[in-house]
């Protein structure tokens, strides 16, 4: 029997012990997790922001099996993410049309920068020690934020998770999770409370994953063309993280939150999969370290300021073992370090009236091995005036961002960028129209608009390594949108249409010879789209046993290439942009056992500019099913912790649907996951 | 019984097929640009490199008297595409042969069906292009040989190792092939640019000398008249030009034409440069006894607008221009009479760079 024959069987027989134990222990009641001790941010709230926002707890993140910030990033509205596949493959977003470096992720509030790339690989950050996630286009509501939280496109930030305690100091979690083609992930978290006001944690966490799995490659595009069944090989991926947290409220107006945070990993590459020949010579090797920390000071009732401050350090290798040069050997080093400085203070002069200035600096270094301009600096100072009005009825923020960013090389190369952004935006309360007469269950519908200019500025591959012209500018994109919000106890909707546009959009060309590649400024995109999203939590009296919470999404998307009309794909659809998609999740939590079910459909794409039925990567569906249940090991105190074993069984790609998400690259068909996590 | 014999008559005649080398013929001479295996060609073949890692290289089949195409042929007749990224394309005898570098393949395909007779696997040595000799196929490989395929077996039948960079474009003439040995990276991105001919005797099939050229030879032709076509450059690292090579004597006479592409005809040079920097395009007729440069295809009516191939229909001396777009949308091949008179234009697939006439 092989090893997959028997992880099966082995998940056969958990969810028949689950069964048999849901039989036994009806009358028992779920295990309700602890309340948190409020002492990070608050949770964007959906219905009353103005630039659209959405957000992810972790419980439900969990209840669907979600335990890495891509596989969240899926359950995102207007969101696409780029997955070239397995464990191990790059994952990125973009949002609304606008490239992936417009999308910035933060943690905690602060950003995660990678000047060399522009964009970070979600598939690397998993939700072991995450309180929620959220996304927002055009940027978070938070009074106080750091510029670069204002300069951004879109915002994907994770929140760590804070400390819960009972009556013990201290509070744990190990768990281990297993699944197919050789996935295994021990985890542990630990959180320890010192004194009324400070308490740390501490997460780590390892992963392995082989990801040999098979799948089927089509030779042609038509019914009926040649196929052949094929494993993935050299998809190997080992990685492990530590991640330490303080949490101190210093006292009634002053609290610092810090955290340092360690990942090394190892990846191989397996690359397209190319037709009749077999590659697999490539990988990296990684290593992250960072240490950031955010303090927060109410001084008086009208004034409050934050420091934000972080280090990192991030070091990448690349070689490849069968490189066509004289040594058939090729290996890249690159070394980021970061330097980064956050002040922000917010000021209200009246009620209701605030004025907020934001200053960010930060010093990037990329030192690389590569034959030029081996070392880059760059520094860049944004800038925030903002300001905004707020009462009960409707708010209305304006702010504008200055960036000023130099940088050099030891090649002598040196290029400055000015920018000036403004943001305006505004919130209505459409309903109730006497917010005196609303009550628990009353209804509220809220108009909203933002509109934003942003530009991300070149990052260093486009401008020194794959390009030999070096006089780019900054891409920009415009973003229009216009909402509508409804809540009503349970229910919340929000519709969103928008209208985005990118200029200036850096494209590759060649110069001389396709060897040789220029990047330009050259690039045009309208977008025109429309996201809409449900929430229900329903408490269905019939059923009083039974939590049932119903998210789902839709999106459209008309992003047309309108660069220049004599192109052959002068207003065809961006490449792997889908017109429409969606998606649904799904829990219900029983006394016997908690059901997740989610689902992503994507629509067609194209791979290329030119829409054409060569360049057609077919829509599809994936749907994953969980179910999990807790074990209390022995009776909670009052207000005092449960220990408690938690078991999940995962079914990801229920119905083994052969897809791709980037062309060439194939999605792992039917697997399994299994996990058990002990809390006490 | 009449099935069973009918269906041996069939193997038997397969057999036949597929034991025949290709006899030596006037396509074994120099000067002929191996673009054509039929002398009233109808059709032609335009290869489509296709993208790096896209698995989209194609083959379009081309009516040259209207200018209809099928502009993914190979996959639609085989039921399977042709892989990553198409190099080169020869006719000889009376089978195209298809190099799929990224692939790693060579593909064998009747003209008349556009079927694939042979898939041969070339490993991982890393084929580029085809030259065509005595009911031989010489394939340059980035492994630093040239590859030997008999076109009776379609095995490998031998190898010869070039002690030159990344061997690129390779010609037969009197008895030899001539190699252009291009360049190689090191492991740093560092490069370092040969600027040798190896030459390969045949009958030893050992590299027996090396001619010194200009920096980075990439393409080469041989002409009627016994001499070769190289050009070299890529007009960044290092000047872009094309030269005359006499292997009689190896010296070398300068065409002062910094092309990108040539093709030949008998004794003549067909060729175009392309500024990627200004996006404008010339062509010129070389002559390649006296070296006289003529200027082509000037007011056509034609915009070009990104210049990646240029063939001449050895039956009448039609030209073919392919015409790469931005590189990510549908190519064009652009046909023109002798006298530069525009015939049609047609669509083909991503990044046509040959065209090859049957």
């Amino acid at each position: 029997m092989n090893e997959i024959k028997l992880f099966h069987r082995i998940i056969i027989c958990v969810l028949l012990l689950l069964a048999s134990a849901a039989a036994q222990a009806q009358d028992t009641s779920r295990v309700k997790t602890l309340q948190s001790v409020s002492v990070g941010a608050s949770r964007p709230v959906e219905a009353t922001a103005q630039a659209p926002v959405q957000v992810l707890g972790i419980e439900k993140l969990e209840q669907t099996g979600v335990t890495t910030l891509s596989d969240a990033a899926k359950q995102l509205s207007g969101v696409v993410l780029r997955d070239y596949g397995g464990v191990g493959g790059v994952k990125t977003v973009s949002a609304r049309g606008l490239g992936s470096q417009f999308s910035t992720l933060t943690i905690d509030g602060v950003a995660v920068n990678d000047c060399q790339n522009g964009q970070v690989d979600l598939g690397r950050y998993q939700l072991g020690n995450t309180e929620y996630v959220s996304f927002a286009n055009g940027q978070h509501n938070a009074s106080l934020q750091t510029a670069r939280g204002y300069a951004a496109g879109n915002v994907l930030n994770m929140e760590s998770r804070t400390p819960r305690f009972g009556k013990e100091n201290h509070h744990g979690k190990v768990g281990v999770e297993g699944g197919s083609f050789g996935f295994l992930s021990p985890s542990l978290l630990w959180e320890q409370r010192l004194g009324q006001r400070l308490s740390l944690s501490l997460w780590a966490n390892g992963l392995k994953s082989d990801g040999d799995y098979p799948f089927t490659l089509y030779y042609g595009n038509n019914a009926g063309d040649s196929s052949s069944r094929e494993i993935r090989n050299h998809s190997r991926v080992e990685s492990g993280t530590i991640d330490g947290n303080l949490f101190w409220n210093i006292s009634g107006s002053q609290s610092l939150v810090a955290k340092v945070h360690y990942a090394q990993s190892s990846h191989q590459l397996p690359g397209p999969v190319i037709f009749y020949t077999q590659k697999g010579s490539e990988q990296t090797a990684s290593q992250l370290f960072f240490a950031q920390g955010r303090y927060k000071n109410k001084l008086s009732e009208k004034f409050r300021l934050q420091v934000v401050g972080k280090y990192s350090r991030m070091s990448d290798t690349y070689e490849d073992s069968a490189a066509n040069n004289t040594l058939h050997y090729t290996r890249s080093e690159y070394l980021q370090n970061e330097g980064y400085l956050s002040l922000a203070g917010l000021y209200e002069p009246v009620e209701h009236l605030h004025v907020s200035l934001a200053t960010d600096a930060s010093a990037s270094t990329l030192e690389s091995n590569l034959a030029k301009n081996n070392e880059v600096q760059r520094l860049t100072s944004l800038n925030v005036l903002a300001l905004g009005y707020r009462c009960s009825r409707f708010d209305v923020d304006a702010n504008a961002v200055a960036t000023i960013a130099d940088e050099h090389t030891n090649s002598g190369l040196e290029h400055s960028y000015r920018k000036l952004s403004p943001y305006a935006g505004a919130t209505l309360l459409l309903w109730p129209l006497d917010l005196n007469d609303a009550g628990e269950t009353a209804c509220f519908v809220r108009l909203r608009y933002f509109f934003k200019e942003n530009y991300r500025l070149p990052n260093f591959s486009e401008m020194y390594f794959f390009s030999i012209t070096r006089d780019l500018n900054p891409e920009k994109a415009q973003q229009h949108n216009v909402g509508l919000t409804f809540s009503k106890g349970g229910v919340q909707a929000t519709v969103d249409g928008y209208f985005n546009r990118v200029t200036d959009k850096i494209v590759a060309i060649p110069m001389q010879s396709l060897f040789l590649w220029s990047m330009r400024n050259l690039g045009k995109v309208e977008i025109l789209g429309l996201d809409a999203n449900l929430d229900v939590d329903l408490h269905p009296k019939a059923l009083s046993w039974c939590d049932i919470a119903l998210h789902t999404n839709y999106s459209f998307q008309r992003a047309l290439d309108v660069t220049d009309p004599g192109k052959k794909n002068y207003q065809h659809q961006i490449p792997y942009t889908p017109r429409h998609s969606g998606g649904a999740t799904l829990t219900m939590l029983t006394p016997w056992v908690d059901l997740g079910y989610s689902l992503v459909a994507v629509g067609d794409r194209y791979r290329l500019g030119q829409n054409t039925e060569s360049n057609l990567v077919k829509g599809y569906v994936d749907q994953g099913v969980t179910l999990s249940r807790s074990f209390s090991l022995r009776p909670r105190k009052e207000n005092g912790l449960a220990s408690m074993v938690r078991v999940k069984a995962q079914v990801l790609n229920l119905f083994d649907v052969q897809y791709e998400v980037i062309k060439s690259y194939p999605m792992m068909g039917r697997n399994y996951r299994l996990g058990v996590s002990w809390e006490f | 019984m009449k099935k069973l014999i009918f269906a041996l008559a069939a193997c038997a005649a397969l057999a036949f097929v597929s034991c025949t080398k290709e006899n030596v013929s006037p396509e074994d001479n120099p000067g002929n640009n191996n673009n054509s295996g039929n002398s009233t060609a109808a059709q032609a073949y335009v290869l489509n490199e296709g993208s790096w890692g896209g698995n989209n290289a194609e083959l379009s089949l081309l009516n040259i008297e209207n200018g209809s195409a099928t502009a993914t042929y190979f996959s639609a007749v085989n039921g399977r595409g042709l892989g990553d990224v198409a190099q080169d394309l020869v006719a000889y005898g009376s089978k195209l042969y298809c190099v799929v570098w990224g692939s790693n393949t060579i593909e064998v395909i009747n003209p008349a069906t556009g079927r694939s007779i042979q898939q041969i696997s070339m490993g991982t040595k890393g084929p580029r292009y085809i030259a065509c000799y005595g009911g031989n196929v010489y394939v340059t490989c980035y492994d630093r040989t040239v590859a030997r395929i008999d076109t009776a077996s379609y095995q490998i039948t031998g190898s010869c190792s070039l002690s030159g960079l990344n061997p690129e474009g390779i010609a037969y003439c009197n008895g030899k092939l001539y190699v252009c040995n291009s360049n190689e990276s090191d492991a740093n991105y560092n490069y370092t640019f040969d600027n040798t001919l190896s030459v390969v005797d045949l009958a030893s099939f050992t590299e027996v000398k090396k001619i010194t050229v200009p920096e980075n030879p990439t393409r080469i032709k041989a002409l009627a008249n016994g001499k070769l076509v190289v050009v070299y450059g890529n007009g960044y690292n290092n000047p872009a030009g094309m030269t005359l090579v006499d292997p009689a004597t190896d010296a070398l006479t300068d065409l002062s034409a910094d092309a990108t592409g040539m093709d030949v005809m008998g004794n003549d040079i067909y060729c175009y440069k392309y500024d990627y920097a200004t996006m404008s395009a010339a062509f010129w007729k070389i002559d390649g006894n006296s070296a006289s440069k003529t200027t082509i295809l000037s007011g056509t009516g034609v915009s070009f607008v990104a210049p990646y191939g240029i063939n001449v229909n050895p039956s009448n001396g039609d030209i073919y221009v392919t015409d790469a777009q931005d590189y990510s949308s549908n190519g064009d091949v652009h046909c023109f009479a002798a006298n530069g008179t525009h015939k049609w234009s047609a669509e083909v697939a991503l990044l046509p760079s040959k065209v090859v006439f049957f």
